[in-house]
């Protein structure tokens, strides 16, 4: 094992860690004082790298400005955007009227088209998919979207009768029983993912945060 | 005799001279012959196959027949004799004056034995034949019929061999050069003093050497095929000039010699039909044999007495050209003393005149081993058969020291004999394996000195460059390679994928643009229906019927907001994007429009950049009837970055996570919503009344769930989660210690909250569109399911 300056890092992470751990275990309001300072300097450098992130958005679209790509005034409504609103933001503020109609009337329709869109768009998928994948799995895929939708959706005729009763039945059986069983297991994949990860933090066998 | 010539080279050496001192060729013998009683023993057929002893015994016998000069009168028959008298009458005058050489015949010739009886089953016309000639011969012996002509032949010899050898004519020795002279020098017979003719009948020259045993030497009964094999030589000689009906086939009719004419018989059925010779036939047959003109139908009538058969093969002697034929090996040759040859040999056709058969190239020094057919003794000419120009070996050329002694008298004559080279029939007769024409060795000057290694310094080494250095052609081919079908097709797709990269895509120009019409009337379906929904619906009333049943989980949470306490706020997360505020403006209305209804003030934070702006639209919407205002009913903490972090810092210390507001009203500036009398006393999560988390995706309820259990304490938390969001949290809410104290998902369950809540909220009011749009969607996907059956079905069975 070399020694270097990336040991002060491993260790500053591995201290970090172990306290941040200890809060869970240990009522200590030393501890827990400590651990929430570390959390306040994380959420910092978190908005930090909110900054940065905006940044590399503005510099990638300005670069596709610049050398005229594909799409590139796309880029540049994305950039006048972004600079309109970074200016009025930092000029009014973010809960300005200016700033709040702003996104009533622009950002929040926009994102709901898309959402309409998609919906179109998955319609369509569904309706394409057994001509397209001919196998058992499209065909369990939409039978299984289509037996949810009719229970849920309402029946113009029958309503409240044994089928529909049936229909709901049957949907509760795939949401509560497949849905959830498969939601579990990832959850749990989830999770002993996270512990593993934080286990080899903890003890310096990954560093993301270099050598 | 001063000085001794050199068998080799021909040239003079001191008398008492041991090797040549020009070539190095030793003069005289190594092995003295002691075979001489052998070599005369006619009787020991056996002893007399040796045919080198012979012919050291016959170069004794004419040194001794030098010494002792006396004429043999049958020498003159010898074809030898003959042979030189054509090359020079002084060599002819001298013979006669040294009298009549002793009869001697080659050994493999003589097979007779004393003992056996002369007068058994000898044909009579042989007989007579030997006694004629013995009588032209001198008289000397008793005509005998022997049972094998050719045995008393030998036996003949034997008994003049026996006898005080005569004087040889002198200077006769050098029977090479004699040949030499009778041969090749034949257009120059006065240029070489030719000593005179002495009986070399014994003699073999080296042309007529048997390659290997003689096949008369021993008794012809037992080996009939060796034994006519150089008659059939002889035949397929002069097969072409001999019809199948011969004189001597007819007189061996005449004569019914009964078994003892087997040679005959050989000789007639040769006679008529050239054997195919073999292999070994061909190479024991005499390298040149000139064809001999024994058609004697002509001379001898068809029903000829003995005598003039005999006289006729006399007349064929005559014609045979034998001079210009010293190589010959025939049988006649040993048969020398035999008249009846003679003109048979006198009749055959100089070498200038013999037929013409197509020849071949052939080396001198690499006669080919096997002749065909067309390339048989006639194939080698004259020229490589001239004896000065053949190479003898070095032990002939001991052999011929004695008779070079005699032959000092000589001019010096300077032969073209090559020195220490074989002859072109004896290197035929060498095995193919070792045979090498000739070794070249580079003098020591153009040799290469090697210049590295070990051998450093040295002359005529042998290099291992052309070997090792010199670039040569891979033995082995190693560019190619040895690969699958597999392999093969995967190199084809690597380079073309490869081709694919580089080539560019060219604008498909000519396809037509496909209008999306299917898209389109779908998008048509979809908003007619909510259109026709939103027309057709009248206040208070829907088109669609409402859910009558209350799902179960809907109880629990209606009664949990039903029952908090009114003197803490309820936290609402607003952690959804502004694209489903198509859902949740319905969904987290119903609940917002609850806690409206009991006077629980609001706060409201958020993980999402949006999440304010949501929150405020969603407050303003619900509480336009309520009458709320900023700061007394609700008040907004803002966002809340940092992501499960802030969550988690949130639950902990909420003051510490969020140290402003947003939409703070104006008492509150340059303040925080922490000052505000709605959050006045909390110092914790703990203190909220509730959290309510309204969230469209899995991961922000997972986050609320984990990270502000643990600071949750008794206040319960809510999900109101969007229909796709429901199995992931369901987990959280099922569980033995839930971590999710109420589940509101989707428009249907929020209309059944409404209907519970009995305020009129956004769920109800959309229910019409969303069952008439959940209509348009369950038809098309069921018409896309027949349709893509229908094609799965038909379409295999299309193709």
């Amino acid at each position: 094992m070399k020694l270097g300056p990336y040991l002060i890092w491993t260790a500053a992470a591995v201290a970090i860690g172990c306290v941040v751990l200890l809060g869970y275990f240990v009522d200590s309001q030393l501890i827990l004082s400590l651990r929430l300072a570390l959390m306040r300097w994380a959420v910092l450098i978190a908005a930090a790298a909110l900054l940065l992130g905006l940044w590399n958005l503005l510099s990638v679209h300005w670069t596709k400005v610049s050398e005229q790509y594909q799409g590139w005034p796309y880029s540049a409504i994305l950039i006048l955007a972004f600079l309109v609103t970074l200016v009025l933001g930092l000029m009014y503020g973010p809960d300005n009227t200016v700033m709040v109609n702003i996104f009533n009337y622009v950002q929040l329709p926009i994102e709901a088209s898309l959402m309409a869109i998609l919906a179109i768009s998955l319609l369509m998928a569904g309706f394409r998919i057994v001509r397209v994948r001919r196998d058992l799995s499209s065909v369990v895929f939409i039978g299984t979207a289509f037996i949810i939708l009719v229970a849920t959706g309402p029946w113009l005729i029958g309503q409240d009768s044994s089928l529909q009763i049936f229909f709901g039945q049957i949907r509760n059986w795939f949401s509560q029983v497949w849905a959830a069983g498969g939601a579990r297991g990832i959850l749990l994949g989830v999770a002993l993912g996270s512990i593993v990860t934080g286990l080899r933090v903890l003890l310096a066998a990954d560093r993301p945060y270099g050598e | 005799m001063p000085e001794q010539r050199c068998p080799m080279c021909s040239k003079p050496n001191p008398e008492n001279a041991e090797e040549c001192i020009h070539c190095g060729a030793r003069l005289k013998p190594l092995i003295i012959s002691s075979d001489e009683s052998t070599g005369r023993d006619g009787g020991q057929s056996a002893e007399s196959s040796d045919w080198l002893s012979r012919i050291r015994s016959d170069v004794q016998a004419s040194q001794q027949a030098e010494e002792e000069p006396e004429s043999e009168p049958a020498a003159e028959n010898d074809w030898l004799g003959r042979l030189r008298s054509a090359s020079g009458e002084e060599e002819a005058q001298e013979a006669e004056e040294a009298g009549p050489p002793s009869e001697s015949f080659p050994d493999w010739v003589d097979t007779r034995s004393p003992d056996e009886s002369i007068d058994e089953k000898v044909p009579q016309w042989l007989a007579r034949i030997r006694s004629k000639e013995k009588k032209k011969a001198g008289g000397e012996q008793e005509p005998a019929v022997p049972d094998d002509w050719l045995q008393s032949l030998r036996q003949k010899t034997d008994d003049e061999e026996a006898q005080p050898v005569q004087p040889e004519p002198a200077k006769d020795e050098d029977w090479l050069t004699s040949l030499r002279a009778s041969t090749g020098e034949e257009d120059e017979p006065s240029e070489i003093p030719e000593p005179p003719v002495q009986d070399l009948g014994d003699v073999l020259p080296l042309d007529e050497i048997p390659p290997a045993e003689p096949p008369m030497a021993s008794t012809p009964r037992e080996e009939p095929e060796e034994d006519t094999a150089w008659l059939s030589a002889f035949e397929e000689a002069a097969g072409q000039a001999i019809e199948p009906a011969t004189p001597i086939e007819q007189a061996s009719r005449d004569a019914d010699i009964g078994d003892d004419d087997s040679w005959l018989s050989d000789f007639e059925a040769a006679t008529e039909e050239p054997p195919e010779e073999s292999e070994e036939d061909i190479i024991e047959t005499p390298p040149a044999f000139q064809p001999i003109d024994l058609d004697l139908t002509d001379e001898v009538p068809e029903e000829a007495s003995e005598d003039e058969i005999f006289e006729a093969l006399e007349a064929l002697d005559e014609r045979q050209p034998i001079a210009d034929k010293p190589s010959m090996e025939t049988p006649f040759e040993g048969l020398d003393d035999v008249e009846w040859i003679e003109p048979a040999q006198a009749q055959a056709p100089p070498a200038e005149e013999k037929p013409s058969y197509p020849e071949e190239p052939v080396s001198q020094h690499t006669p080919p081993l096997i002749f065909d057919d067309r390339s048989q003794p006639t194939e080698i000419d004259s020229q490589e058969l001239n004896m000065a120009e053949l190479d003898l070996p070095e032990w002939l050329g001991d052999l011929q020291k004695p008779s070079v002694e005699a032959s000092e008298e000589k001019p010096a004559v300077d032969p073209d004999l090559a020195p220490a080279t074989l002859p072109a029939w004896l290197e035929a007769m060498r095995p193919i394996e070792t045979f090498r024409s000739s070794v070249e060795i580079e003098p020591d000057v153009d040799q290469s000195v090697e210049s590295t290694g070990p051998l450093a310094g040295l002359r005529g080494v042998l290099m291992a460059e052309p070997v090792v250095a010199i670039p040569h052609q891979a033995s082995v081919g190693s560019g190619r390679l040895d690969i699958s079908e597999r392999q093969y097709a995967q190199a084809e797709l690597l380079h073309r994928m490869v081709d694919d990269e580089e080539r560019q895509v060219s604008l498909d120009s000519k396809r037509r643009r496909r209008l999306p019409v299917f898209r389109w009337v779908i998008s048509a379906l979809m908003i007619l229906a909510i259109l026709f929904s939103i027309v057709s619906a009248s206040p208070g009333s829907t088109m669609f019927a409402l859910p009558e049943r209350v799902p179960q989980d809907l109880g629990p949470l209606f009664a949990l907001v039903d029952g908090l306490p009114t003197e803490k706020p309820v936290l609402v997360v607003f952690d959804y994007p502004p694209g489903y505020t198509g859902e949740f403006d319905a969904v987290a209305s119903v609940i917002l429009e609850h806690l409206m209804r009991r006077d629980i003030s609001i706060a409201t934070v958020s993980t999402q950049v949006t999440g304010p702006m949501l929150a405020e639209r969603a407050l303003a919407r619900a509480g336009s009837d309520h009458d709320l205002v900023n700061g007394t009913d609700y008040i907004h903490l803002g966002y809340l970055s940092g992501g499960p972090t802030a969550v988690q810092l949130f639950a902990a210390a909420p003051r510490e996570a969020i140290l402003s507001g947003f939409l703070l009203p104006e008492e509150l500036s340059g303040e925080t919503a922490w000052v505000s009398s709605i959050l006045r006393d909390v110092q914790r999560l703990s203190d909220f009344g509730m959290v309510a988390v309204i969230t469209a995706g899995t991961d922000n309820a997972r986050i609320w769930a984990e990270q502000a259990n643990p600071w949750m304490g008794e206040t319960p938390l809510v999900m109101v989660l969007s229909a796709g969001a429901e199995p992931l949290v369901r987990p959280y809410y099922e569980a033995l210690e839930p971590q999710v104290d109420g589940i509101l998902t989707g428009l249907p369950e929020a209309v059944a909250y409404e209907q519970m809540n009995a305020r009129p909220a956004d769920a109800i009011a959309r229910w019409d569109g969303f069952n008439a749009g959940m209509l348009v969607v369950e038809a098309v996907l069921l018409a896309g399911m027949v349709y893509g059956l229908i094609q799965w079905i038909l379409k295999p069975r299309r193709s």
